[in-house]
């Protein structure tokens, strides 16, 4: 049991290390993408993303937190989305 | 007595409301203003689908088989909170299944971190939790194993549990990293008194639990392209199994996941390439079960799923028609056990096509070829007509 606790960790800290590897920081191309962008990239990742018509805004508010909570989005990233989408419907 | 208790309860209860109603009298405005206050907000997604099966080799040629569909309805209560819900309904070998298959009460901590608790889909792997959805899944059937089925082995958590969730998503550098840690009711051990067959067994679906362990598991995903096109995961659950009080109370479980999922558009090939896989590892004690005949034997219980699937989509070619098709192949193996009465080793390839008339709707199309155990061949055609809401 404790072994394997151990083991979780050490597969925790390596994923760290890993991806700390090439900066600490957002990166400026990364914070500059537009909703459009990060919406493109990021709602069709599991399935097609609907259109912004198919839901008013108050519904897409509610449904990209029930998107970002299932696939740990960044809180910019559902900002930035919710408001394209709202912007676009 | 039992009017006795009865009487005590309501008087309890109708105290109480009454003391509730004189406080709000007193004090009609109990609480303050708190990030948890704001307007509620509400929507019903969901889908639907339903099946045909045409199966050369058993009795039954051709058979409308299934037909299913799933409210989801999701609450935002202010800024914090949010509770998401699925029932299901579907029609199982000419029965009608209801089940909720989430039910989950979430509160946002900070940016990076939520919590929530109830019943959810379980984080391990990639399947369960994002893909299963019969809307989201592009072949009108699941890859073998990933999907619970009454009676047959879990190898890993593969249906919604009980329990306790923290997760959430970060950027590092150009990439991203997730989270979830998970705290559940656990996998439940079949002793195989009541169904030898299936002895050594663990089944998931543990909504009563059967010890008072709990499981622990959890999954970090990392994107490390600036894109998202890649995401690569390990997950892990360990716990016991056994039932308390029981002989086997102290056996261990552990579940070990690595998934990988890749898209993008290729402009090259005018198509939008679309890859999955996943690798369950299942480890339990050994131990001792009693066979039909009566006969004590034990086994090396360890067992593995995994699946690859791809598929293409010519999206950005001129042909209306073929820019809606998709096509999908999807090679399934199953190594169960080898000595366990449930054991053996499956492997399944499914081709198919799916033609979507909308983003969301869809009619999907699959050959099954598979080898069952003795080397006996199955397989079957199956159409599914599909819409997400
Ligand atoms: C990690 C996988 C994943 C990602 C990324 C994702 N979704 Fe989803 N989405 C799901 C799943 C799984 C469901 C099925 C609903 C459920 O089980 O609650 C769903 C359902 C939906 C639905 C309901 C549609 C229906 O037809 O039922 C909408 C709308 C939706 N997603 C929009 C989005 C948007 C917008 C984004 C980007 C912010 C997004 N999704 C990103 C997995 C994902």
């Amino acid at each position: 049991m404790k072994k394997n606790i151990y083991f979780g960790l050490l597969l925790i800290l390596g994923f760290i290390a890993f991806v700390s590897l090439p900066s600490c920081k957002t990166s400026l191309e990364v914070r500059e993408k537009s909703g459009s962008v990060l919406w493109s990239e990021n709602c069709s990742r599991c399935h097609y993303s609907p259109d912004p018509e198919d839901y008013n805004d108050a519904q897409w508010e509610v449904i990209v937190l029930h998107m970002r909570v299932r696939s740990s989005l960044t809180e910019e990233e559902a900002e930035k989305i919710t408001k394209f989408l709202q912007d676009s419907n | 007595m039992k009017t006795k208790n009865i009487l005590a309860t309501f008087l309890t209860f109708s105290s109480l409301s009454l003391n509730l109603a004189f406080a709000q009298e007193d004090n009609p405005k109990p609480f303050e203003k708190t990030s948890l206050s704001g307007v509620t907000k509400n929507v019903i997604i969901g889908y639907a689908y339903s099946d045909f099966m045409i199966s050369p080799k058993s009795d039954v040629k051709t058979n409308f088989t299934r037909v299913g569909f799933s409210p989801t309805m999701i609450w935002k209560l202010g800024e914090k909170l949010f509770f998401e819900s699925q029932v299901e309904f579907y029609t199982d070998s000419g029965d009608l299944n209801t089940q909720v298959e989430y039910a989950k009460l979430s509160f946002i901590v900070n940016k990076y971190m939520t919590v929530g608790m109830g019943k959810m889909l379980t984080p391990f792997g990639l399947y369960t939790e994002r893909i299963e959805a019969p809307f989201i899944e592009k072949l009108p059937n699941s890859p073998l194993g990933f999907k619970h089925v009454e009676g047959s082995p879990n190898i890993g958590p593969i249906c919604p549990e009980m329990g306790f969730d923290v997760r959430g998503g970060f950027q590092i550098g150009n990439g991203k990293m997730n989270y979830v840690l998970y705290v559940a009711n656990g996998a439940e051990l079949n002793e195989g008194l009541l169904e030898p067959k299936l002895a050594g067994a663990l089944e998931y679906e543990n909504f009563f639990d059967n010890n008072s362990k709990k499981s622990f598991g959890g999954r970090i995903g990392i994107l490390p392209l600036s894109n998202s096109s890649l995401e690569i995961g390990g997950s892990w659950c360990i716990g016991e199994v056994g039932k308390a009080k029981s002989s086997y109370e102290h056996l261990n479980s552990k579940a070990y996941s690595f998934d990988v999922t890749y898209h993008k558009t290729l402009r090259n090939i005018k198509s939008m390439v679309d890859f999955k896989a996943q690798i369950n590892y299942l480890l339990v004690d050994k131990a001792t079960y009693i066979n039909e005949e009566g006969d004590p034997y034990s086994f090396e219980n360890k067992s593995d799923i995994y699946y690859l699937r791809l598929s293409i989509r010519p999206a950005l070619v001129k042909n209306p028609y073929l820019r809606r098709t998709e096509f999908l192949a999807r090679y399934n193996v199953a190594n169960l056990a080898k000595d366990a009465l449930w054991g053996g080793e499956y492997i399944r390839l499914d081709l198919g096509v799916s033609y979507w008339l909308s983003l969301r709707t869809g009619i999907r199309l699959a050959y099954e070829v598979g080898e069952l155990v003795g080397g006996k061949e199955s397989n079957a055609i199956l159409v599914r007509f599909v819409t997400g809401f």
